[in-house]
C-alpha cells in the first residue's frame, strides 16, 4: 500500500490536484484522479467534522430527480448507468462488498399523492425526450401483489433505475484505493486560505498561515466548509444546511429487497427510516418529534415496522441548492480551481469519479453542463 | 400530557440520593423545589449498594459494615413525601431545550415525558472495559457483574475460580467469596506484590483521615494470604482458551506471562476486573462536553467547582463525574445542594449552607484517599497492549486487526473508523468498546489516545420499538 500521511506533520509537497473534502464527493474526485495517473492531496477535516458522507440514507437515485432540469435528471440516469461497472471495480480492487442492489420504489399514501409523482415523471420524460427512462405505476392491488406486507396506501411508482448501496463501505473504499493508487490523504487538516502562484497553480495554507501544499489545480468539495474557501477563489456557491434524521432499526431477516426513498433494507439486516428534511442549520442532533413523524409515516407503508426495536437514529445536514440542484463551477479569475456541490453524493460518486475528475484535467467543465453553474439563480432573481 | 419538575436526577445511588434530600431538606418556610429521581433499579442505593434495603441479614453481613450501614439513611431518603421517585424507569432520550431539558422514558412499557428545568446527571461508574484474547469466552466474567449477581440474587459462584486483574474492588470480592465458602484457585494479579514506587507519597498523604479504608484495605490483603490463596504478581498478557471437549465453547484454560515465561491454569471460570471509570454516556448524548483524564485514564464530563457542565442546565456529580468512590458521591450530593438551588432562585438555607461546609470538609481526605489509589492501580498493561486477534468490539466482533487496518487509511478518529467497520454500532452503542477503539488506533498512529476522541451518542439510550416512537405522548406514572 502507498504511504498516508498523517495529521498537520505532512511535510509541504507540490502535487497536481489537491482535492479539498474527504467525504462522499472529495473522495471520488480522490479517487477518480488517482485513477487517471494524476499525483493528488485529498485534505480532510478530523474526527467529528460535520460530514454529510456518514450520515448518508445510501440510495443510488433516479427517480423524480432533475424536475425542471433536464441536465440533471440525465446525469442522475447516467450515474446509475455506470454504477454498477463502479462498484465491481472498486469492489475488485478492495475486497470489500459496497452491497449495490437495483429497483426502487416511491410509495404514495394518498390517491392525489401518486397522481402528483407520476405527473412530475411525466414532465421528466417529456424533458428528457429521447433519453428518457420507463418508470412503472403500481396502483395498490398491484403493489400488495409484489409486496404483501405493504399497508394502506394508495400505491407506488417503480423504477429499475433506483437502487442502493452501503455508503460507509463506499466511502472506505474510495479512501482504501485511492491511497492504493498513491493519492496522499491529509485527515486532521483544515484548509483556510487559498493563494495563487506568481507562475501558475495554487498555495493551501491552514488556520496558522502553515503551508500544507502547492498543486497545479484545486478541486474544492468540503461540503459546507467549501463556502469560504469557495469565495477567496471567486466562486459564488449558494448552498445551505438542510438536516435529515434517520432511524436504524435491529437487525431482521429479509423483508424487502427493493428499496424506497423513505425505507431500506440494509445487506446487513436493519432498516433504515428516513427522509425528514429541516431547516435547522448546522445542528445534527435528533428530536423526537421528526423522528415520530419518520416512525408514522413508515409504518403506514409497512405496519411490521413497528413491533422492530430502534436501534439508534441520527441527524445529518445536507448540502443543500436553492432549488435542490448541483452546482459545478470552474473559476474565472483563478483557473483551475473547481468547486462541486450537490446533495446526492453517492448517487453522483460514479460520475463524479468516472466522468467528472476528467474534466479537472482537462481544465474546463464541459459546456453541456452550463445548466449546472449557479448563473442560473442571477437569471430567476431578475425576471 | 407532560410531567413537569425543578429538578431531574438520573440515578439513586450514593450521589443521586443524598443530593435528593438535601435539596428538599432545606428551610421548612418556603415550598421545597419539586425533585425527581430516576433509576433503573427496583429502589435506592445504586450498584454499590444494590439491594440493600431489601437484604437478608446473612448476606449483608458477607457485603460488609460499610454496606450494612448505608441502610438507614438509604431508607430515610426513600421516605421522603417530598421527592418523587420512578424507579424500574430507563431514560431512552434526553433533549436540552432552552428552560431546562425534556426526558423520554419508560416505565414498565409504558413512554412518558418529563421536563426539568435542571438535570442531574448521578449515572455512577461502570467497569473499565479489560479486551484480552479470548475475552469473549463464555467463563470470562466481570468481577462487577458477579458482585450484583451476589447482591441481587444471593447467588455465589459453585465451581473453583480464577480472579485477574487489580483494584480495591478485587480485595474486597475475594473476602466476600472467601467468607461465602468460593474456592478461589488462584488471584493473578496485574500489578506488583507491594506498593507502587509511585504511589509511595501519596500513601503517605493519604495516611492521615484515612486510616480505616487503609487499614481495611490491609486486612483484605491479610486475609487472602491467610486462607493460602496462590497469587501471581505482575501478570503481562492474559489468553482465555475455550475447551477443546465442550461443545458450548465454555473456558478451559487461562495462559498467563509473567516477564518471559508463559504458564497455564485449567480453569472454567475466570473474573475480570480493572478499575472502573465514569458512565459517561448520558453526558455524551446531552451534549456536555468531557475532559479526558490523565490520572485515571478516562473521559469525564467537563464540569465547573459546583457540578455544572457546558450545558448550563445539566450537572453532574459522584462516580459518573469523576471516580472517587461511594462515600465521596453521597458528600458530594450534601455539597451540590445550596448551589443548584441558587440556580432556580431559590434562597439555600443556613442549615443547608452548614451542612455543605461539612461535606466540603469530609471530601479534602477522600480526595487524597482517591490520588493514592490512582497511583497504586493504574489501568493494567495486560489489557492496554491489545493484540490483533482480540475482539475489541463483541457486539459486532470487531478485532484490534482489522482497527489497525484502517488506521493505515488515515481514520482520523473513533467515529470514523465507526463508519468503516461498524466498531461500537452494536446494541452496547459503543459504551464498552470506545475506549480500546481510540486506544488501538493511538497506539497504530503515534498519538496520545485523547486525540482520537470518543463516540457521538445516538439515540435511543435504550431500546424502544419504532411502534414507541409513533405514539410518544402518554402520561406519567404515579411516582414511588
Amino acid at each position: 500500500m502507498a504511504s498516508s500521511t498523517l495529521g498537520a506533520q505532512a511535510p509541504t509537497r507540490s502535487c497536481d490536484i489537491a482535492v479539498i473534502g474527504g467525504g462522499l464527493l472529495g473522495s471520488a474526485f480522490g479517487w477518480g484522479l488517482a485513477r487517471r495517473g494524476q499525483v493528488c492531496q485529498v485534505f480532510d477535516e478530523g474526527d467529528t467534522a460535520v460530514r454529510t458522507a456518514r450520515g448518508n440514507f445510501g440510495l443510488v437515485w433516479v427517480q423524480g430527480k432533475g424536475l425542471g432540469m433536464g441536465r440533471y435528471a440525465r446525469w442522475s440516469l447516467q450515474a446509475s448507468r455506470l454504477w454498477r461497472g463502479f462498484a465491481d471495480e472498486l469492489e475488485a480492487a478492495t475486497g470489500l462488498d459496497l452491497a449495490y442492489s437495483r429497483g426502487g420504489l416511491r410509495f404514495a399514501h394518498s390517491e392525489q399523492d401518486l397522481q402528483a409523482t407520476v405527473n412530475n415523471l411525466k414532465q421528466i420524460q417529456s424533458d428528457m425526450v429521447e433519453e428518457a427512462y420507463q418508470f412503472e405505476t403500481l396502483e395498490h392491488s398491484a403493489l400488495k401483489k409484489r409486496l404483501p406486507l405493504v399497508g394502506d396506501i394508495a400505491g407506488a411508482t417503480f423504477c429499475e433505475h433506483d437502487g442502493h448501496c452501503n455508503p460507509l463501505m463506499l466511502l472506505r473504499a474510495l479512501h482504501q484505493d485511492m491511497q492504493r493508487l498513491g493519492a496522499t490523504y491529509r485527515p486532521n487538516t483544515k484548509v483556510e486560505r487559498i493563494e495563487p502562484l506568481a507562475g501558475g497553480g495554487y498555495r493551501l495554507l491552514d488556520g496558522q498561515g502553515e503551508r500544507l501544499c502547492e498543486a497545479e489545480k484545486l478541486v474544492i468539495a468540503a461540503g459546507h466548509g467549501s463556502r469560504a474557501l469557495a469565495e477567496q477563489s471567486g466562486i459564488e456557491l449558494p448552498i445551505h444546511a438542510d438536516q435529515g434524521q434517520v432511524i436504524v432499526t435491529e437487525k431482521v431477516a429479509s423483508a424487502f429487497s427493493y428499496t424506497s426513498d423513505i425505507i431500506r433494507q440494509t445487506d446487513n439486516g436493519s432498516f433504515l427510516l428516513g427522509a425528514s428534511s429541516r431547516d435547522v442549520g448546522m445542528d445534527t442532533r435528533t428530536d423526537l418529534s421528526t423522528l415520530g413523524q419518520i416512525a408514522r409515516e413508515c409504518v403506514q407503508v409497512f405496519p411490521f415496522l413497528r413491533q422492530l426495536r430502534m436501534q439508534r437514529a441520527w441527524g445529518a445536514v445536507r448540502v443543500m441548492t436553492p432549488d435542490g440542484f448541483p452546482v459545478y463551477q470552474h473559476s474565472k479569475s483563478y483557473p483551475g480551481v473547481f468547486s462541486f456541490a450537490c446533495h446526492s453524493g453517492v448517487t453522483l460518486a460514479a460520475c463524479h469519479a468516472l466522468e467528472a475528475a476528467q474534466w479537472v484535467i482537462d481544465g474546463a467543465i464541459p459546456s453541456d453542463f452550463d445548466d449546472f453553474h449557479p448563473k442560473r439563480f442571477h437569471v430567476q432573481a431578475s425576471i | 400530557m407532560i410531567h413537569k419538575v425543578d429538578i431531574a436526577i438520573i440515578g439513586a445511588g450514593p450521589a443521586g440520593m443524598s443530593l435528593a434530600q438535601s435539596l428538599v431538606s432545606g428551610d421548612e418556610k418556603t415550598r421545597p423545589p419539586s425533585v425527581a429521581v430516576i433509576d433503573e433499579q427496583k429502589d435506592g442505593g445504586g450498584q454499590v449498594y444494590r439491594a440493600a434495603l431489601r437484604q437478608a441479614p446473612d448476606l449483608a453481613s458477607v457485603l460488609g459494615q460499610e454496606y450494612q450501614s448505608a441502610r438507614p439513611w438509604l431508607q430515610e431518603a426513600s421516605q421522603n413525601p417530598d421527592i418523587q421517585f420512578y424507579f424500574r424507569t430507563s431514560a431512552w432520550n434526553i433533549e436540552p431545550r432552552e428552560d431546562g431539558v425534556e426526558l423520554a422514558l419508560v416505565s414498565a412499557g409504558r413512554n412518558w415525558r418529563l421536563r426539568a428545568k435542571r438535570l442531574v446527571l448521578a449515572s455512577g461508574a461502570m467497569e473499565r472495559p479489560t479486551p484480552f484474547s479470548g475475552w469473549q469466552t463464555p467463563g470470562v466474567m466481570t468481577m462487577g457483574a458477579a458482585q450484583t449477581l451476589m447482591k441481587d440474587a444471593g447467588l455465589v459462584p459453585d465451581q473453583p475460580l480464577v480472579l485477574l486483574g487489580s483494584g480495591p474492588l478485587l480485595y474486597l470480592f475475594a473476602k466476600q467469596l472467601l467468607q461465602s465458602g468460593v474456592s478461589i484457585q488462584a488471584v493473578l494479579h496485574t500489578g506488583p506484590r507491594g506498593l507502587r514506587a509511585a504511589a509511595w507519597a501519596a500513601f503517605w498523604a493519604a495516611l492521615p483521615g484515612n486510616f480505616s479504608p487503609l487499614g481495611k484495605g490491609l486486612l483484605w490483603r491479610m486475609q487472602l494470604a491467610l486462607a493460602r490463596v496462590p497469587q501471581v504478581f505482575n501478570v503481562a498478557e492474559v489468553v482465555a482458551q475455550p475447551d477443546p471437549q465442550d461443545t458450548a465453547g465454555g473456558l478451559g484454560a487461562l495462559r498467563y506471562r509473567v516477564g518471559g515465561h508463559w504458564h497455564t491454569l485449567q480453569t472454567g471460570l475466570v473474573l475480570v476486573h480493572d478499575g472502573v471509570v465514569p458512565n459517561t454516556h448520558l453526558a455524551a448524548a446531552c451534549g456536555c462536553s468531557l475532559t479526558w483524564d490523565q490520572q485515571q485514564a478516562c473521559w469525564r464530563p467537563e464540569l465547573d467547582e459546583t457540578g455544572r457542565s457546558s450545558q448550563s442546565q445539566i450537572w453532574a456529580l459522584g462516580d459518573g463525574a469523576r471516580i472517587m468512590g461511594s462515600e465521596a458521591a453521597r458528600w458530594q450530593g450534601v455539597a451540590m445542594a445550596p448551589a443548584l438551588l441558587e440556580s432556580l432562585g431559590y434562597q439555600p438555607s443556613a442549615a443547608n449552607l452548614a451542612r455543605c461546609q461539612e461535606a466540603q470538609r469530609r471530601l479534602a481526605p477522600l480526595q487524597r484517599l482517591r490520588r493514592f489509589l490512582d497511583a497504586q492501580f493504574p489501568p493494567a498493561g495486560a489489557f492496554s497492549e491489545i493484540s490483533d486477534d482480540t475482539q475489541v468490539c463483541r457486539c459486532e466482533a470487531i478485532s484490534a486487526g482489522e482497527i489497525r487496518r484502517i488506521a493505515g487509511l488515515g481514520c482520523s478518529g473513533v467515529n470514523q473508523a465507526r463508519s468503516f467497520t461498524r466498531v461500537g454500532m452494536g446494541p452496547c452503542m459503543g459504551r464498552q468498546c470506545g475506549a480500546s477503539v481510540a486506544k488501538v488506533l493511538a497506539g497504530a498512529q503515534g498519538k496520545p489516545q485523547s486525540a482520537l476522541g470518543y463516540f457521538t451518542v445516538r439515540l435511543p439510550l435504550k431500546p424502544v420499538t419504532v411502534g414507541d416512537l409513533c405514539a410518544l405522548e402518554a402520561d406519567a406514572p404515579a411516582s414511588g
